[in-house]
């Protein structure tokens, strides 16, 4: 598989970024356990500043800031192929960030791209979609309507 | 605080085959490390540089925890840089401070390498750069001059100059060597103190005993040798010997 463009990866790290940490840790552990990464960047907690728009221009303005943890790792693949994986997830739970840039550097390895993309992207994008859908049903369930506002109602 | 921009550069495309490198940056695929225990590493370097600093022209080494697993970039000539070097850099710069680097120093390789892992940018022309780096050899009349000394009701705008030279040594009292000896006198210092530094010139040390009767304005030194530092701040008064 060739070099990932920079949408693939944009798709495989926002799941790996919502998946839950149980979840994840089981891949990892699985997944992860034979290999040697280098660590470029240790995980490290910050803040970072959360920018919003508002008024009618859209004119942005800062929201707040929020703690989040990055993560930069590399691998040397058998074929001699170099990748770096990079981790970032709001939160401070540096495990889980480790795992997301372990897990980005393995991905962007074009021999195990897409083992990798089946086994672990694949069941958590299908996990990360069925809790949506529940917590989706779960709160379709206490909709009101309201029937003056309906405009069969009201006419 | 983690800079969006930062934050970009670290997701740019990597690895190999890639396209669209932003220009002048080498690959993420090849950077060196920093060091694996960071803020021990980097807290056991500043300590260390205080000591050198409250006490001019003694050479202090870098303890362990600053040396362990130290990654070094490569210079523009292939050389590494010293240890020294790159533990002062990951210890003294972050996004906020801007730096002037002259001669080989400033390889591609390198200017990742201290974006990456310090976020510090090269000071734009005309600006205040808080340090400037260069080696002994390439270190001439354009580039101390250059120097910030801050004025006098801001002295701490002046910069901090940190040199690679090719010796460091503390003569015995009376016994002349072949590098340059430098008497260093004032505050941290009981009477006089000793420094023989080789690969500077002469030239530079006449400039530096210009700047004494503009105190508070200046400049503060490091010299590092390999994983050895010294420090000539700018209360130090020279003379030069031998």
């Amino acid at each position: 598989m060739p070099t990932p463009s920079p949408e693939q990866r944009r798709r495989w790290l926002a799941v790996l970024v919502h998946a839950p940490r149980d979840a994840l840790q089981a891949h990892a552990q699985r997944c992860l356990a034979g290999l040697e990464f280098e660590t470029l960047r240790a995980p490290e907690t910050g803040l970072v500043m959360l920018r919003g728009r508002i008024g009618g221009r859209g004119d942005r303005f800062n929201l707040g800031e929020a703690t989040l943890t990055r993560c930069v790792q590399r691998l040397h693949g058998d074929g001699g192929e170099v990748t770096v994986g990079v981790g970032y997830r709001l939160g401070r739970d540096v495990e889980q960030v480790r795992w997301i840039a372990q897990f980005d550097a393995l991905l962007q390895q074009s021999a195990h791209q897409a083992d990798v993309h089946r086994a672990v992207i694949e069941p958590l994008q299908a996990l990360i979609t069925r809790q949506r859908q529940a917590q989706q049903l779960r709160s379709a369930a206490s909709r009101v309507r309201f029937f003056t506002l309906d405009p069969q109602v009201a006419a | 605080m983690i800079g969006a921009r930062q934050a970009e550069a670290d997701l740019a495309p990597c690895g190999s085959g890639s396209v669209a490198q932003p220009p002048g940056l080498a690959r993420l695929a090849e950077l060196a490390p920093a060091m694996p225990d960071i803020v021990t590493g980097t807290q056991s370097c500043f300590r260390a540089l205080l000591e050198a600093l409250s006490r001019p022209g003694r050479i202090v080494a870098l303890p362990d925890a600053a040396r362990r697993g130290l990654g070094r970039p490569a210079a523009g000539d292939g050389q590494a840089f010293s240890e020294g070097l790159a533990a002062l850099l990951l210890t003294l710069l972050d996004g906020e401070t801007g730096v002037r680097w002259h001669g080989a120093l400033p390889s591609p390789a390198a200017r990742q390498w201290l974006r990456f892992h310090t976020g510090a940018r090269d000071a734009a022309d005309g600006a205040v750069a808080e340090f400037t780096l260069a080696r002994a050899a390439e270190l001439g009349p354009a580039e101390w001059c250059a120097l910030s000394l801050g004025d006098d009701d801001h002295p701490q705008l002046g910069g901090t100059l940190i040199v690679e030279v090719t010796a460091l040594q503390e003569p015995a009292a009376g016994q002349p060597g072949s590098s340059r000896t430098l008497a260093l006198r004032g505050p941290g210092i009981a009477e006089v103190n000793h420094l023989a530094v080789a690969g500077m010139a002469d030239a530079f040390w006449r400039y530096r005993q210009s700047l004494q009767p503009l105190f508070p304005r200046g400049f503060e030194l490091v010299m590092v040798c390999g994983h050895h530092i010294a420090a000539v701040p700018r209360s130090t008064r020279i003379t030069l010997e031998g």
